[in-house]
C-alpha cells in the first residue's frame, strides 16, 4: 500500500510524504512500551484497575505490562492507603508471596464491593461474657470487650483470610466492674475502663503478657458515660455531667469540667483539645492546656454553615429536632469523632461533620506538673510530677498554674540534672503568674467569646496575645543562664540541646516526643463545623462509622415485641465518593452470611440486640445483651449480589 | 553577582550549552546535587548526555515557570505515591504539555534522568489521562499497536478480567 502510495507521488512531494509519515509515527509514538518498569508502574498507578484491565486486552507485551507484582503491589496499598495515617495495622500487606499482589488485589476489591453490596461473607460468635456487652474497642487483631458481667476480655482476632471459629484463641479475662465504656491506645498497650454504677475509671497497661492494673481514678459522684485515651491523657465522662482530665501516666487529675447541660455520649481527645457531644446535641470544645472551653455548637444551629439557598432551609429543617424534638427522636445516640470528622447520630440522621483545619506549633510541655516540684523527678519516666491536690480539680483553683508556667517548666524538664536551670524557677512562677492569667473567670470568658478563646488557642502560631507574650518575656529571662535567645520556642530548643550536648543521658519521654516547636494540623474547634451529609437511617440504636472511608454500619433495637425490625445496616457510598462534600450514602440492610445464618445462630433476637458496634476495613463487630459478640466479616466471595453499585 | 541571579551552564547530549539562572536549574535534583558537588567553579559545564536540546529547551521553560515554588521533600515516602491519584495536573502544565507523544516521551525520559519529581508526575498522570477510558482498539491506535493475540487467548484474558466486571 505504501508503495502504491510512493508511486503515485510526484517525486517533488516524496520528502512532504517523509515529512507527513514522521509526524504521525511521533504522534503515534507507543510511550507505554517503551519506557522503564519504574516509569510504567508510575503510569498504571494513576489508573483505574478498570482501565489497567482493558490495557491487558491490547497486545501481549501490554499484557505483560498489567501482569506486574509491583504495580499490584501499589494497588492494594492505594486501595488502603486511608490506614497509612490510622490507626489501623497494615500486617496484611505484608508477607505477601511473589507474584501474590494480584490476587491479594483481587481480594481485597471484592472485599470493597461486599460491602458496598451489604454482602456479609463470614459470621461467627464469641462467647464468654454472661451479661450486656456494652462495649468494644478493635485495632488490628486486638479486640477487648466490656461487659456488665464484671469482666474485661482482650481477644486476638486472627486476619478473616484465616479466620474460623476453632482459631480464635480463648480471651484473656481481666476482673473489673460493671463497663459501660472503653477506650483503648494501642502505641502504648494501655487501655482504660469506665464503670456503670460508681464514678471510678481503671487503667491497664501491658506488660509482657500481662496486664497489669496501673490506675484507679474516682473523680465522678455516679457512674461514667465515656472514656477516651491517647498518648497523654485520659478524659472520663461521667452521668454527673462533667468531665474530668487525667494524666493516666500517673493517675493525676488535670481539671474538671462541670456543669454541663446534660448527659455526654461521646468524647474525643485530639492531642490536648477535648471534643465532647452531648445527648443534647451540643457540641463542646476544651483546651486542656487553657483549663477551659473553648467553644460550643448546638447542631440545629448549623444548618446556617451550609453553603446554597433553598437547599440551607431545606437541611436546616432536617436538623430543627437535633438534640431534642417529640419524644426525644432527636437525641443524640452515639458519636464518634475520628481527626477533623465527627458524626453526630440520631434515630433517624447520621450526620456527617468535618472542622476547619488550623496549623499549631507543637506547644510544649503537658500542663500538669507544678512548678515546686522539679526536686522529685518521677523515677520510671523522668518527667517530674507531683501528686494532684484536691484542690486542683477545681478550675478556679487551678488557674495559678496557667500556660507560662508550663512553657517554662517544659524548658527544664529536658535538662533534668542540669540544677542551674531548675533553681531559677521558683522566682519565675511569680513572675510568670501576670494578674489576668489568675483571674477566675478566664473559663468564663472563653465560655462567652469563642473568638478571644481562638485568639488565644492561636498564639502559639503567629500573633501572640499579650498575656501570652508576657509569660514568653519572663520566659526567656529565666532561660538567660544557659542561652539568650530572641524566641522562646529557640531558647527552649536550645536549652535542650545542651542539655543534649552536655551529656545528660536523655529520659526516655524526651525522645518519644522530639516534636515540640514543629508544627502540625489540628482542627479548628473555635469555629462552627461544617456538615458534610446528613444520612437518613432507619430507626438507628448504634452504629460504627470510619470517617476516613466513609465505612458506616448501624443497628436497630432488637426489640423483644413480635414484629420489631431487627436490622443491621451498611452505608453505602453515593456515585461522588472522591467529593465527600456531595456524596451520598445510602443505607442497605446487611445481607449475605449474615442473614443466612440468622436462623441458626438466632441472630435476629431480643438477645442479640447490638449495645455496642465497631469495625474495620473487614468486618464490624458487635456486643449483644445476652453477652455474645458477633463477628461480621465482609472479605470472601461466598455471597454475592445479583445487582449491586459499582465499586469506585 | 547576587545569589539568586547566580548562572549555570549546562551541556546537552548535542553539545549546545545552556546558560540558566541557578534557581532555575536547581529543579532537577540531578543538577542540583551536581552542583553541590561541584562547589564554586564557575563556568565549568553541567553534561547532561542524555537530555537533547529540543527536550532541554522545553524542561527550562516548565522549570522556569515553577522556579519560586518550594522543592518537593527528597524523602517523599511511598505514602505519598499511595496518594498521588488524587492530585490533578495544574492548567498550566496541562497546556505546556500538549505536545506529540514522541516528545512527551522525551519529556518523561528527561524528567525521571534529572529527577524532577512534580514534571514526571505532569508526564505520567499525562500518560494516563490519554489512556483513561479508551476501548482497547482505541488504546492500539493511539500507540500504534497490533493485535497480537490469538482467539483463544482473548478469551483467556476476558476470563481473567471477569473478576471486575460482575
Amino acid at each position: 500500500m505504501l508503495g502504491l502510495v510512493a508511486e503515485a507521488c510526484h517525486p517533488s512531494d516524496i520528502n512532504a510524504q517523509i515529512a507527513i509519515l514522521e509526524k504521525y509515527r511521533r504522534s503515534r509514538f507507543d510511550i507505554l512500551s517503551r519506557t522503564d518498569e519504574v516509569l510504567q508502574i508510575r503510569i498504571l498507578g494513576s489508573l483505574d484497575v478498570k482501565d489497567i484491565l482493558n490495557l491487558r486486552k491490547v497486545s501481549k507485551g501490554y499484557r505483560y505490562i498489567t501482569q506486574n507484582d509491583s504495580l499490584w503491589k501499589m494497588l492494594c496499598r492505594q486501595l488502603e492507603w486511608r490506614d497509612w495515617e490510622g490507626e489501623a495495622g497494615l500486617n496484611h500487606l505484608e508477607n505477601i508471596p511473589e507474584g501474590g499482589w494480584e490476587e491479594l488485589y483481587k481480594d481485597l476489591w471484592k472485599r470493597e464491593r461486599n460491602w458496598n453490596t451489604g454482602m456479609a461473607q463470614k459470621v461467627f460468635l464469641l462467647k464468654g461474657h454472661t451479661n450486656y456487652v456494652t462495649s468494644l474497642r478493635l485495632r488490628g487483631d486486638v479486640l477487648i470487650s466490656g461487659s456488665y458481667d464484671e469482666t474485661i476480655r482482650i481477644w486476638h482476632l486472627p486476619p478473616l483470610l484465616t479466620l474460623t471459629p476453632s482459631s480464635i484463641p480463648q480471651p484473656l479475662v481481666i476482673p473489673a466492674k460493671s463497663v459501660s465504656c472503653l477506650d483503648y491506645y494501642p502505641p502504648e498497650d494501655v487501655f482504660v475502663a469506665g464503670y456503670h454504677d460508681i464514678g471510678r475509671v481503671q487503667v491497664w497497661k501491658k506488660k509482657g503478657e500481662e496486664w497489669l492494673l496501673l490506675n484507679t481514678l474516682s473523680g465522678h459522684l455516679h457512674g461514667i458515660r465515656a472514656v477516651a485515651l491517647n498518648e497523654d491523657y485520659l478524659v472520663s465522662a461521667g452521668a454527673d455531667k462533667a468531665l474530668v482530665i487525667w494524666s493516666w501516666r500517673t493517675g493525676e487529675k488535670i481539671v474538671r469540667f462541670g456543669q454541663q447541660t446534660n448527659i455526654c455520649v461521646g468524647i474525643q481527645l485530639i492531642n490536648d483539645y477535648i471534643v465532647s457531644v452531648t445527648v443534647d446535641g451540643i457540641i463542646r470544645t476544651f483546651s486542656i492546656r487553657k483549663r477551659g472551653m473553648l467553644a460550643q455548637f448546638k447542631i440545629s444551629d448549623l444548618g446556617r454553615t451550609l453553603g446554597g439557598g433553598t437547599n440551607e432551609k431545606e437541611w436546616k429543617l432536617k436538623l430543627k429536632d437535633v438534640g431534642g424534638g417529640l419524644g426525644g427522636i432527636g437525641m443524640i445516640n452515639w458519636f464518634e469523632g475520628q481527626g477533623k470528622w465527627m458524626t453526630c447520630v440520631t434515630r433517624e440522621r447520621i450526620i456527617r461533620l468535618a472542622w476547619d483545619e488550623t496549623e499549631e506549633v507543637i506547644p510544649l510541655a503537658i500542663p500538669t506538673t507544678r512548678p515546686s516540684s522539679p526536686a522529685t523527678p518521677s523515677p520510671a519516666k523522668g518527667r517530674i510530677r507531683t501528686v494532684s491536690s484536691a484542690s486542683r480539680a477545681l478550675p478556679m483553683a487551678s488557674t495559678p498554674t496557667k500556660t507560662p508556667n508550663h512553657l517554662r517548666q517544659r524548658t527544664t524538664s529536658g535538662s533534668t540534672p542540669t540544677l542551674g536551670i531548675k533553681r531559677s524557677t521558683p522566682s519565675l512562677t511569680s513572675t510568670a503568674m501576670s494578674p489576668s492569667w489568675s483571674s477566675p473567670a478566664s473559663k468564663l470568658a472563653n465560655l462567652t467569646s469563642p473568638a478571644k478563646a481562638m485568639a488565644r488557642s492561636l498564639s502559639g502560631t503567629a500573633t501572640p496575645s499579650p498575656l501570652r507574650t508576657k509569660g514568653i518575656t519572663n520566659l526567656d529571662r529565666s532561660s538567660s543562664p544557659i542561652t539568650q535567645s530572641s524566641s522562646p520556642r529557640k531558647s527552649v530548643m536550645s536549652s535542650r540541646r545542651t542539655s543534649l550536648a552536655s551529656g545528660t543521658p536523655v529520659p526516655e519521654e524526651e525522645e518519644r516526643k522530639p516534636k515540640e516547636g514543629r508544627k502540625r494540623i489540628i482542627p479548628l474547634l473555635t469555629k462552627a463545623p461544617k456538615i458534610l451529609e446528613l444520612i437518613h437511617a432507619p430507626d438507628v440504636e448504634k452504629g460504627a462509622i470510619d470517617a476516613r472511608r466513609t465505612r458506616v454500619v448501624t443497628s436497630t433495637r432488637f426489640a423483644a415485641r413480635s414484629g420489631a425490625d431487627r436490622q443491621l445496616y451498611v452505608g453505602v457510598p453515593g456515585q461522588s465518593n472522591q467529593n465527600r462534600q456531595g456524596g451520598r450514602t445510602d443505607m442497605i440492610p446487611v445481607s449475605g452470611a449474615w442473614r443466612d445464618k440468622s436462623e441458626v445462630l438466632n441472630l435476629q433476637t431480643p438477645g442479640k440486640n447490638p449495645m455496642c458496634l465497631v469495625l474495620d476495613r473487614e468486618k464490624f463487630v458487635y456486643g449483644c445483651t445476652d453477652g455474645s459478640i458477633v463477628v461480621v466479616g465482609f472479605l470472601g466471595h461466598d455471597y454475592v449480589a445479583e445487582t449491586h453499585h459499582e465499586v469506585e | 553577582m547576587s545569589d539568586n541571579k547566580q548562572k549555570v551552564i549546562l551541556q546537552t547530549s548535542d553539545d549546545e550549552q545552556f546558560t540558566v539562572e541557578k534557581i532555575v536549574a536547581e529543579r532537577s535534583a540531578m543538577i542540583k546535587s551536581m552542583m553541590e558537588d561541584l562547589g564554586e567553579q564557575e563556568g565549568q559545564a553541567i553534561p547532561l548526555p542524555n537530555v537533547s536540546s529540543s527536550v532541554l529547551t522545553k524542561i527550562l521553560e516548565y522549570c522556569d515557570h515553577h522556579k519560586n515554588e518550594p522543592l518537593p521533600a527528597a524523602d517523599s515516602s511511598d505514602a505519598d505515591d499511595s496518594r498521588r491519584k488524587t492530585s490533578e495536573i495544574g492548567e498550566w502544565d496541562a497546556r505546556w504539555i500538549q505536545v506529540d507523544q514522541e516528545m512527551l516521551f522525551e519529556i518523561i525520559l528527561a524528567a525521571n534522568y534529572l529527577d524532577i519529581k512534580p514534571l514526571l508526575d505532569v508526564g505520567c498522570k499525562t500518560v494516563a489521562n490519554m489512556i483513561k477510558g479508551k476501548t482497547p482498539e482505541e488504546i492500539r491506535k493511539l500507540f500504534n499497536i497490533t493485535n497480537d493475540f490469538t482467539p483463544e487467548e482473548e478469551e483467556q484474558i476476558r476470563k481473567e478480567n471477569e473478576w471486575a466486571e460482575e
